[in-house]
């Protein structure tokens, strides 16, 4: 597709500003990406249109672009934005509207949920009248520190009213899921059922592990003559130290790779725990190890700086 | 500015969406199309919340939306998304089936 603004937009060059407006208005509407979830090319379609009103809707810049100034690519980066439909289909999403599962068993079971909306189309057709309505929905942020949320565990949100509520970490949780705790938002009326409460996780970040997927990863100082020699050190992981065997002759950057020692979340491959190797130098280097150096490298020079090229 | 899963204050709210400001901020609130987290007291915004304001935003600016009209449209987009993710569930669901009990739904379905 051409980038040319009018050639996105659909409007002659001539074309007054309402004009350009009502076509942009036209392709937004029709390829919002979040009115439209199921159409993939939704996203470039709006996105081009949107850089394309951006650039004509002012008279200025329309202008310089008119006389060749600037390009279409040219003005501005395009919009940068996150996209609601992202977000808006996982199952915990707190806005979803419409499916919930009350009393019918697990609600991961879609079936039970399908039945429940039937048995209540059936009935609320001519007879229970009565008003009665559903709790409102409670929405809590929480932020979760690394290990509790790497190895699952429990923590306790503070409610307005002063009360706590517990919320069970499930192991492996990462930060922008959400958690939803059937019955415990507000309170139903008429016999209504509870609300939900909805839990948004953020993960706190850890001084010394980070994550990438189901991997931990992090970085192991280990001492000159330990990388010279190899060793066996303690390394931490998330669940309590454990021995891993430095190799003789390690270098800065090598990974040790600790096998299903990262996270293990529910219904996953456990992740491993990946150790950067960092050869730190002792604070001072004495005359004995300059000495040493001195006569070593007479006879063993080497050169890691091979291919090292710009 | 806060990583992809932390959550944000008001102001880094503000900071986050370039069209909005504070009184739009408000009116959203206001008719419930958000409904920012409470953290220990602190009312703070998801990414699910940015995310949300930027359609938000979109419905305002470029379709001249009222409160009313963004009420109802707001309320089909959680429809519509509620209902695909139902209808992707339910495939997953028969996915994991034998192909003896897929083969008889997809009979089903073609009638």
């Amino acid at each position: 597709m051409s980038d040319n603004p009018y050639d996105v937009l659909g409007v002659p060059k001539n074309a007054g500003s309402d004009e350009i407006k009502k076509a942009y208005r036209k392709i937004a509407r029709e390829s919002h990406p979040d009115l439209h979830p199921g159409d993939a090319a939704a996203e470039a379609r709006f996105k081009a249109a949107g850089a394309a009103f951006d650039l004509l809707k002012d008279p200025e810049t329309r202008a310089r672009f008119d006389r060749g100034e600037i390009d279409a690519s040219g003005h501005d980066s395009p919009r940068e934005r996150p996209f609601y439909r992202d977000f808006a289909e996982a199952p915990e999403n707190p806005y979803r509207r419409g499916p919930r599962y009350e009393g019918y068993g697990d609600e991961a079971d879609i079936f039970a949920e399908f039945l429940r909306r039937q048995a209540r189309q059936d009935g609320d057709g001519f007879g229970d009248r009565a008003f009665r309505a559903r709790g409102a929905d409670a929405h809590y942020a929480l932020e979760v520190p690394f290990l509790e949320a790497a190895t699952g565990g429990s923590m306790r949100i503070t409610l307005p009213d002063g009360n706590d509520l517990e919320v069970k970490i499930p192991r492996g949780v990462a930060g922008g899921q959400t958690l939803r705790l059937r019955g415990k938002g507000g309170p139903g009326y008429g016999g209504g059922a509870e609300g939900d409460a909805y839990v948004a996780i953020s993960v706190r970040p850890h001084p010394l592990f980070s994550r990438a997927g189901d991997d931990v990863e992090m970085t192991l100082p280990i001492t000159l003559d330990e990388a010279v020699l190899g060793a066996e050190v303690e390394v931490p992981t998330i669940a309590g130290p454990v021995k891993v065997t430095v190799p003789k002759g390690a270098t800065s950057g090598q990974v040790l790779r600790l096998r299903g020692r990262g996270i293990a979340a529910p219904g996953r491959q456990p992740g491993d725990q990946r150790i950067t190797l960092k050869i730190a130098m002792p604070k001072t280097v004495d005359d004995d190890l300059a000495r040493f150096m001195e006569e070593w490298r007479k006879t063993h020079g080497y050169d890691p700086r091979k291919g090292v090229k710009a | 500015m806060t990583d992809r899963t932390g959550f944000l204050s008001e102001e880094e709210a503000l900071n986050a969406v370039g069209r909005l400001d504070r009184a739009r901020l408000v009116r959203f609130v206001r008719a419930e199309l958000i409904r920012p987290a409470d953290a220990g007291g602190r009312v703070v915004y998801r990414q699910v919340d940015i995310a949300r304001i930027e359609l938000l935003c979109d419905l305002c600016d470029d379709f001249e939306l009222e409160d009313e009209a963004l009420a109802l449209v707001m309320q089909l987009v959680d429809q519509l998304h509620g209902t695909r993710s139902d209808l992707v569930t339910l495939m997953q669901a028969l996915g994991g089936e034998p192909e003896e009990v897929r083969a008889r739904v997809m009979g089903r379905l073609g009638r």
